[in-house]
């Protein structure tokens, strides 16, 4: 069996309990005083019944995410901290969540790798929780939700950038975020099904935005991954980008190649979901006449279930393709080796 | 090669392109005030009028944030869809290398300085007959263009 590393699997912290104790004592009594349970986490984010269990201990996540067809994980653990309007709350919450992923997962099964919480619209607190981690703690990205206050391109942002690639760990931006801002592009929707549907969109004005605003040329090192983005609208919009630059690149002038091949080097993609064709022989076409598969990290979005298709479709992969997304492209990504 | 008065430099206006035709062609001759340059009004994109676009500064830029402008080269912009070429070269800036728009030398200098169009059809001898002549001194310098056959 080669190896299969999933690159998006949601722990979940099970209460307030349990990351109490990396919290400090001024904390630990304001919950106390105040009957706060904790931010709503993945409870908040999507309705009880697409999340088919929680996965709160190291125990739970071995049962769902090591026991097949994945046998290591990366874990993003969504808690909403960037719900959490006080600066110092946020960053507190994120710094005890990052010491329990820590604690819980990461020093107890090598398997694991995670992605650090931080609280992302404060960037020079998020910044210095970079800095209490390297990757020998087991390490290896920054998760940001995609909805944010303003796009991830403005500088406000850097510090965040900067410590990350000090540290050698990617971006990862994900579905989620609260911002004060609508979700959608067009304004507030009434349904989760509408914020869902129309969640690409914003993943491309944050890819845009970071593009446009230099992060590529700032951060020469760093990575971008798009987790639960989707991966077909990529090409178009890449084609869009690349001949809007030969007209405006003068808006941009620190870009100064075409941005998909910036984005072809810098930019990969969880596979789940897969917003492709049900028939995998179709699919398969898309994939290799975009030249998408070079991009894609295998993921299962655990325990958020999404149906087998992409299973399906990587089995029907040549074997060379089917061992780069399943494994290879992602040891090279978060350097696993 | 052949050489063209364009006409006084006065009859070029600083910093955007003059049409003139030459030889069947269409070229935008353009004073940026230090030198002159010329560039075939024709768009290897889509073949819009280069030549009206703009004339824009040499922008380059080390970082996000910085801005640099190289003294004494310009860019031409098409108006159609801003694709820029490098004035003196006509090297596209995002692909300098296949996309590329003819350049023509240009010079300036006196009137007198004939050219091979102007000059007396050969084996014509003086006459017997000289009209009074008055010095007159060509304070105005005279634009010229060569354009190959």
């Amino acid at each position: 069996m080669s190896p299969v590393f999933d690159c998006d699997v949601h722990c979940d912290v099970p209460g307030l309990e349990a990351i109490a104790p990396y919290l400090s004592r001024h904390w630990r009594d304001r919950f106390g005083e105040n009957r706060w349970a904790g931010p709503a986490g993945i409870g908040h984010v999507y309705p009880p019944a697409v999340v088919s269990e929680r996965l709160g201990d190291l125990e739970a996540v071995r049962a769902a995410a090591l026991s097949g067809p994945a046998d290591r994980a990366l874990l993003n653990c969504y808690y909403g901290v960037e719900m959490i309007r006080h600066p110092d709350l946020t960053a507190e919450l994120s710094a005890a969540v990052n010491s329990w992923l820590r604690e819980e997962f990461l020093a107890a099964d090598d398997r694991l790798r995670a992605s650090l919480v931080v609280p992302v619209e404060y960037p020079e607190a998020a910044a210095a929780e970079i800095r209490r981690w390297s990757r020998e703690d087991g390490f290896v990205q920054v998760l940001m939700p995609v909805v944010s206050q303003t796009t991830y391109g403005n500088r406000r942002y850097w510090p965040i950038y900067r410590a990350a690639a000090e540290r050698g760990f990617a971006i990862g931006l994900h579905f989620g975020g609260v911002s004060g801002a609508p979700p959608t592009a067009s304004g507030w929707p009434d349904s989760y099904i509408e914020e869902v549907a129309a969640n690409a969109s914003v993943f491309q004005g944050q890819l845009l935005s970071l593009v446009a605003e230099g992060f590529f040329q700032e951060f020469p090192g760093l990575r971008l991954t798009l987790m639960e983005s989707g991966v077909t609208w990529l090409p178009t919009i890449l084609w869009r980008f690349d001949k809007m630059w030969k007209s405006y690149r003068r808006e941009i002038p620190w870009v100064k190649r075409l941005p998909s091949i910036d984005l072809r080097e810098r930019v990969r993609l969880t596979t789940q979901p897969l917003d492709l064709p049900t028939d995998p022989g179709r699919a398969l076409e898309f994939l290799e006449t975009m030249e998408l598969e070079p991009l894609l990290l295998y993921s299962s979005d655990r325990p958020h279930l999404h149906g087998a298709d992409c299973e399906v479709l990587i089995e029907r992969m040549p074997a060379e393709r089917r061992a780069k997304v399943l494994y290879e492209n992602a040891e090279q990504w978060y350097g696993l080796a | 090669m052949a050489r063209h008065n364009l006409g006084p430099v006065s009859g070029f206006p600083l910093g955007a392109a003059r049409i003139v035709e030459v030889e069947g062609r269409s070229i935008g001759v353009v004073n940026t005030g230090d030198r002159f340059f010329a560039l075939r009004n024709v768009c290897p994109h889509q073949g819009g009028p280069l030549c009206r676009g703009r004339v824009m500064g040499w922008l380059e830029s080390e970082r996000p944030g910085a801005y640099s402008y190289t003294e004494g080269r310009y860019l031409m912009e098409c108006p159609w869809h801003g694709w820029e070429f490098d004035l003196e070269t006509g090297q596209s800036w995002f692909d300098p290398a296949k996309t590329r728009v003819k350049p023509y030398p240009v010079t300036v200098g006196g009137a007198a300085e004939p050219s091979a169009e102007d000059a007396e059809p050969s084996g014509r001898q003086p006459g017997p007959y000289t009209a009074e002549a008055y010095a007159v001194a060509v304070e105005e310098q005279y634009v010229f263009i060569e354009v190959g056959r």
